[in-house]
């Protein structure tokens, strides 16, 4: 666990320093600093309306879509700054995608929304396109559920495997980093559990960021914990120590259930 | 690039559009003299301009809809409710001198549609946002975090998943227009066509504003004004409940 830690200290892939998110005037996210491992699970953690979903949306610029969003600061995935002048937000989404908290499949069917992303991206070759849809339909755990129907329609599939086929379409571009907004929290346990699984088999490859407001699985899933409270960062750390030997009073208070 | 080919692939849909209407027009044209006695050339007139000024509204309405559909409701959105309350005699009045004046038109149907596209125009490109906007927060969104550039995110994503309400914001559109006056009577002008078709740059009264006028001379309960009546109804009535805002369908099981 120690070299695990000194991995995660030694490879960060996402380092944001003194970053303040605006809505319009009103400050969101107030001076964060705080950086995000590589190939390991980072879980955000906090009350509702801490600020988690907008450090998400930051990460690959998403917030851009926001009206009135504005941000200070800097963020940089690999050195490189994300919101510096030349960056193309579009690109930058490519790198880092995101899976949200509803299942939002495309109007298309299984195969079709795993192929749309490549095949946007430039791969025409239909022969490569199968291999990368079983390929992500795999990663997410998803194929032999499908491999039969793939091409039925996407919204016929119950919510637990909608959410897998957007994380099977997310991978499908291959992404450095995968963000997760809550992506359970609309499933019921069991598929909660197969999110959970595919998160574990997934960190060995990608970057995950995800967002959750059950500590359980915080717990359960992630190698880091970062707590937010009120805009700010109250608290980060290895997850075993985080949970077990919490150092701010606010974090013991809120993963104890005194508050949130 | 990416929205000047978007922007002529919009004006192509509405040429084609156009033309579609255009040479399918006479030949319904015909068949509804015979399907309606007495009203048949109304009939055809009141179909044909709102399916031309359908034509003409559905480009800008998709195009402002496409560039505001990732923004929050502002100033944009507020003109344009506060254009689609203009009272329909004042936008006639500027067909009439737009269209049947200065464009040299005339009394016609095209410029009557023309006119109707005028008074559709804020009403349909407010609706198509509220179309696409729907969408916009849950499979579009999906999309452009894979990195795929807004543009073509509208064109495969959102307008595939706000089809159904886009078609029904149409609808309303259409059952606004066939029901027009104002904006008819001062464009298309107030005379029925004649028996034989004259083609959409000849003027001809619509149902509404035969009614209108048939009401107006004091010949409202006479067999015409009736045949008009009839028709404006259960055409009207059908295009406004085949219109009507749904909640979304209950499709997708996992919600």
């Amino acid at each position: 666990m120690v070299a695990d830690q000194d991995r995660q200290e030694l490879t960060e892939r996402f380092h944001i320093e003194r970053l303040w998110v605006y809505y319009g005037n009103t400050p969101a996210l107030r001076d964060i600093t705080v950086g995000i491992p590589a190939d390991a699970i980072t879980a955000l953690i906090g009350p509702s309306g801490c600020g988690k979903s907008t450090f998400i949306k930051v990460l690959n610029r998403m917030n851009d879509l926001v009206p009135g969003a504005r941000i200070t600061g800097t963020v940089r995935l690999d050195g490189e700054d994300v919101y510096g002048p030349g960056v193309d937000p579009v690109a930058l989404r490519r790198r880092v995608g995101m899976v949200f908290q509803r299942p939002n499949p495309f109007p298309m069917s299984i195969y079709q929304n795993v192929a749309y992303g490549p095949r946007v991206h430039g791969q025409r070759d239909e022969r490569k396109l199968r291999q990368i849809v079983e390929r992500s339909l795999r990663q997410a755990a998803l194929w032999d559920e499908v491999k039969d129907k793939l091409h039925r329609p996407a919204m016929d599939l119950s919510g637990g495997q909608q959410q897998r086929l957007c994380i099977a379409r997310a991978l499908a571009v291959e992404p450095e980093v995968l963000l997760m907004d809550e992506p359970a929290s609309a499933l019921d346990p069991v598929s909660t559990a197969k999110i959970e699984e595919l998160c574990q088999s997934l960190k060995a490859d990608y970057t995950i960021v995800i967002v959750t407001h059950n500590m359980q699985q915080a717990a359960r899933i992630s190698d880091r914990t970062i707590f937010f409270l009120a805009g700010e960062v109250i608290e980060t750390g290895p997850t075993s120590s985080f949970f077990s030997t919490p150092k701010d009073r606010r974090t013991e208070d809120y993963i104890t259930g005194r508050f949130g | 690039m990416i929205l000047s080919r978007r922007a002529c692939a919009l004006c192509a849909l509405g040429a084609a559009a156009l033309g579609a209407a255009v040479a399918g027009v006479n030949v319904v044209r015909g068949a509804l003299f015979a399907l309606a006695p007495g009203v048949g050339g109304m009939l055809a007139a009141s179909l044909a301009v709102v399916i031309l000024s359908l034509a003409a509204v559905a480009p800008p309405a998709l195009g402002v809809a496409r560039e505001r559909a990732w923004s929050e409701p502002g100033p944009v959105e507020a003109w344009l409710l506060l254009v689609s309350a203009t009272p329909a005699l004042i936008v006639g009045m500027t067909a009439l001198v737009w269209f049947v004046e200065r464009a040299g038109l005339g009394f016609s149907l095209v410029s009557g549609a023309l006119g109707l596209a005028l008074m559709n125009l804020p009403f349909a490109a407010l609706g198509a946002l509220q179309a696409v906007r729907q969408d916009e927060r849950s499979a579009g969104t999906g999309a452009l975090a894979l990195g795929v550039p807004e543009a073509r995110v509208f064109r495969d994503i959102v307008l595939p998943a706000s089809a159904g309400a886009l078609a029904r914001v149409a609808l309303r559109a259409a059952a606004r227009a066939f029901g027009e006056t104002a904006v008819l009577m001062f464009t298309a002008g107030v005379e029925p066509a004649s028996a034989s078709p004259r083609g959409l740059m000849g003027g001809s009264a619509t149902l509404a504003v035969r009614l209108w006028y048939l009401t107006s001379q004091g010949q409202g309960t006479g067999a015409q004004a009736r045949a008009c009546a009839l028709w404006l109804t259960v055409i009207g009535v059908a295009l406004a409940l085949a219109g009507r805002p749904r909640e979304a369908p209950v499709t997708e099981r996992g919600r």
